[in-house]
């Protein structure tokens, strides 16, 4: 079953955790150059969903458990659809989890009007622990969905739609693009550092200036030849064209219909339980 | 006569607040012609290839490609003729994919998005990376950096190309294919290197810069077969004139 | 530091976006992207290094933890405020999209927290009128660190406010600033230390490159009284904003505090936007017994909210798989 598969990753290995970013950022961009149907679909289409299907997520009431759980039915169906693996997308959760869970793990001590679970009295903070921790893992989901579906490029031509000024479109894109090359970078030195250092952990405060500061000069020299390189290659300070993506087609639009429904409709009332009711 | 050439008469260079790095450099170039530059390291051959496309703007002297001299209003004429190279690809290679990156030069002319297809397919063609075209740069082996960043300046078709060490941290298999392109690119160009093996594959004609003067200009069998000459200017022969 | 979406009400994240837009707008104005080519990339490159650097282990001595550098107080030293607050909304772009540190919605909150108070509080209030006398070793490390502990206690304080006016945590307000501020004094310390070491550097190796350095001075513009007003101004209307929306939305938070004060629990929450989202919860609610709070149905409305979970998810992915079938079928035949 491809939900649970793990794909492979990229053939190099690093073992260093700057190694790990690397290998992540090549990562999403193997599964975002897919040939899916749901990467076909426009950028902005998908953009604009995510940033709605976030905006319905967190604005659910902080004790509605069972409609907020409606919602995990967008990112349950596009991860099939897409055919990604939901394991893979776990480890995203690293970032959010802990702070979500640190911001609501009083909630169950602070709030203590009791509801009743299946005979069982709780305490109405367990729900809203629940629920934000239901928004932290739906946000997150749905973001990766986003990204594990449109390269950054085809994202920012959605944000050249959305009238981002061109030169900063560039300018994000550059920072893109360099972060594997600084990365790269950042992992030699640091491995020469402690090669010659095996007993500690990080860069002792006497090299921290020399070791950073080396790296940013050769940063700002690379800085002055890619400049170089756009200049003799006809830059004059406005560029920001992409390839040219047709506007949203009518199956683009039938997908953006069709969620934006669905959106409503469990935004709307509870569909789980009302289902359920009728049993 | 030809149109496509360059003229170098009595150039010298130098950095502000420092020794000159050229000096009185004469020299020609036209049509078809590949020129080896060599010279030990700190000779001044990048230098030179940038005075040529208007990044070294403070010299003394003239400098003017296809009869155009080369000075600040007329950059925009001189670097459309001329494509360099540069020696770090991930420096050439700004954009985050293949195509983008060859389309890049093409849009800033202002060519139609068909029109840059098209130019971005010709030059993919002339370089045999036709298979890289959707591919991410970063995700690219240093041979492939260095073709496409060569395909990023034909893309502009230019008259003239010039180089800063092609071949360096290029395998061998690497190393004979640049071979093969540069040699079926029937440009004027200039090619600055440490490589004297790749000089003698690619060049008719070799430029010796030795302490920012041109110490020989001449066929490249001659000077790279001369042992005294290089010895003085402190290079070596080619790996494959040397003997057992 | 990166806040989470899930943290974040709608309002909150909004008003967050729109507060950063503005001041993003005004960069994008003051820096003349367009004038000076230059910029562009070297904006673009800088941001990498920023993100790049973040991965360096910085050993604070004496301890076995490491520090890392602080990205909007070095941006705006180099780059100078403008430019260093656009670079840095990139840097946070790419974090929150690449690798889900920040969130989507809470990326208008990231930028105000980190890049906005390194970028324009440090550089202007702390960096500029301190190196306006021209630049030395001490300065710099006395800016480098006053500005990154500034930086770090408002952007910690905004993270408390956002969450507290979001209504996402009980924790009471006062507790919430009092776990995060002490932290992060600590932490700015450290970074602002090592930011200094690198800025030092710099300066000793190639001052010229530093914002307001050597020649710099006719160019950087005078830092005038206004502008500190009417950045403090903006900031302060801000937090005042969230503030009174934190105390008309958070009944629940202040409930805590009051039952402290009374020792009594009986007080009920009452006003408010969670009212309303409740009784619009119950109007929009088409089961009647829908209900929350302890009553009796709760029992059954949990048995059929599983069973109705079940349903929902089984719809839904048998739905996809033959969607996904036709479309194949569709393709190969």
């Amino acid at each position: 079953m491809e939900l649970f598969s793990v794909s492979g990753l990229s053939e190099r290995v690093y073992m260093s955790k700057i190694g790990g970013t690397i290998r992540e950022i090549h990562y999403m961009e193997t599964l975002s150059s897919r040939d899916q149907w749901v990467n076909q679909i426009h950028p902005l289409v998908k953009f604009v969903l995510t940033v709605i299907y976030i905006l319905a997520v967190v604005s659910f009431y902080k004790y509605d458990v069972a409609g907020l759980a409606g919602f995990a039915v967008y990112p349950l169906a596009v991860f099939i659809l897409a055919e990604l693996s939901f394991l893979d997308s776990l480890k995203r959760l690293r970032f959010v989890l802990p702070l979500v869970c640190l911001v609501g793990i009083l909630n169950p001590f602070l709030d203590k009007q009791e509801v009743m679970l299946a005979g069982v009295p709780v305490s109405a903070g367990v729900l809203s622990m629940t629920t934000l921790i239901m928004k932290g893992v739906f946000s997150v989901l749905a973001s990766y969905l986003l990204i594990a579906t449109t390269s950054l490029e085809k994202l920012c031509y959605a944000l050249g739609m959305l009238h981002i000024p061109r030169a900063a479109v560039t300018q994000f894109l550059l920072t893109y693009r360099y972060i594997t090359v600084l990365l790269e970078e950042v992992d030699r030195i640091t491995q020469a550092y402690l090669l010659r250092a095996p007993r500690q952990k990080g860069i002792h405060f006497k090299a921290w200036g020399s070791l950073a500061g080396q790296l940013l000069l050769r940063s700002l020299d690379r800085a002055n030849e890619v400049y170089e390189s756009m200049l003799l290659r006809g830059y004059q300070g406005d560029y920001g064209y992409m390839r040219e993506h047709a506007v949203p087609g009518r199956q683009d639009r039938r997908y953006f219909i069709f969620w934006m429904a669905v959106f409503a409709l469990f935004r709307a009332c509870p569909v789980i339980l009302v289902i359920g009711s009728i049993f | 006569m030809s149109h496509i050439h360059i003229d170098m008469e009595n150039v010298s260079f130098a950095y502000e607040k420092g020794e000159e790095i050229l000096r009185q450099i004469t020299f020609h170039a036209s049509e078809t012609d590949s020129v080896g530059l060599i010279g030990a390291n700190g000779a001044g051959k990048s230098t030179f290839l940038k005075m040529l496309v208007g990044l070294n703007l403070n010299f003394t002297g003239s400098i003017r490609i296809e009869e155009i001299p080369v000075q600040s209003g007329t950059l925009a004429q001189i670097r459309s003729r001329i494509g360099y190279v540069f020696q770090d690809s991930d420096s050439q290679l700004f954009m985050n994919t293949v195509y983008e990156d060859v389309a890049f030069a093409p849009r800033n002319y202002g060519l139609p998005e068909k029109e840059v297809e098209k130019r971005v397919e010709q030059a993919l063609r002339m370089t045999g990376t036709m298979h890289l075209k959707e591919k991410q740069i970063y995700k690219m082996s240093g041979g492939e950096k260095k073709l496409i960043s060569i395909a990023t300046i034909l893309s502009m078709t230019p008259d003239i190309l010039l180089m800063d060490e092609p071949s360096i941290a290029l395998d061998p298999k690497n190393r004979r294919n640049l071979i093969h392109i540069l040699n079926s690119l029937e440009h004027l160009k200039i090619i600055a290197s440490h490589d004297l093996d790749l000089i003698l594959d690619t060049c008719e004609r070799t430029v010796l810069i030795s302490q920012g003067r041109i110490a020989a200009d001449g066929p490249t069998k001659e000077i790279l077969t001369d042992q005294v000459l290089l010895e003085e200017n402190g290079l070596e022969l080619p790996l494959c004139m040397r003997k057992g | 530091m990166h806040m989470a979406d899930a943290l974040v009400a709608p309002a909150v994240a909004g008003m967050m976006y729109a507060s950063s837009a503005v001041a993003a707008a005004y960069s994008v104005k003051k820096v003349r992207l367009n004038a000076d080519p230059k910029k562009v990339p070297v904006m673009g490159v800088m941001g990498a290094f920023v993100f790049a650097a973040q991965m360096i282990n910085f050993t604070i001595p004496g301890t076995g933890s490491s520090g890392h550098l602080c990205g909007g107080m070095l941006l705006s030293a180099l780059l100078g405020p403008y430019a260093g607050f656009l670079t840095m909304i990139g840097v946070l772009a790419i974090q929150c999209l690449l690798f889900a540190d920040g969130g989507l919605l809470a990326l208008g909150c990231n930028i105000w927290n980190m890049a906005f108070y390194g970028c324009f509080l440090g550089s202007l209030l702390i960096w500029k009128p301190m190196m306006r006398q021209g630049m030395s070793k001490a300065k710099i490390t006395a800016a480098s660190v006053l500005g990154c502990m500034l930086t770090l206690q408002l952007g910690a304080f905004s993270v408390a406010l956002e969450t507290f006016a979001s209504g996402i945590t009980e924790l009471p307000f006062a507790a919430f600033v009092g776990f995060m501020q002490p932290i992060h004094l600590a932490i700015g310390l450290v970074e602002g230390l090592i930011t200094a070491a690198v800025l030092v550097f710099v300066y000793e190796a190639r001052p010229e490159l530093l914002f307001c350095g050597a020649g710099g001075e006719k160019k950087a513009g005078r830092f005038s009284f206004k502008h500190t007003m009417a950045i403090l101004g903006v900031s302060a209307a801000l937090i005042g904003g969230l503030l009174s929306l934190a105390a008309s939305s958070h009944p629940d938070g202040l409930e805590w505090s009051i039952e402290k004060i009374t020792g009594s629990t009986e007080l009920e929450a009452s006003g408010g936007i969670y009212d309303r989202a409740g009784s619009i919860q119950e109007t929009t609610s088409l089961l009647p017994d829908y209900a929350w709070k302890g009553s009796d149905s709760a029992a059954g409305t949990a048995f059929s909210g599983l069973i109705g979970g079940t349903v929902v998810v089984a719809v839904c992915v048998g739905a996809c798989y033959i969607f996904q079938f036709f479309r194949k079928e569709r393709k190969t035949t």
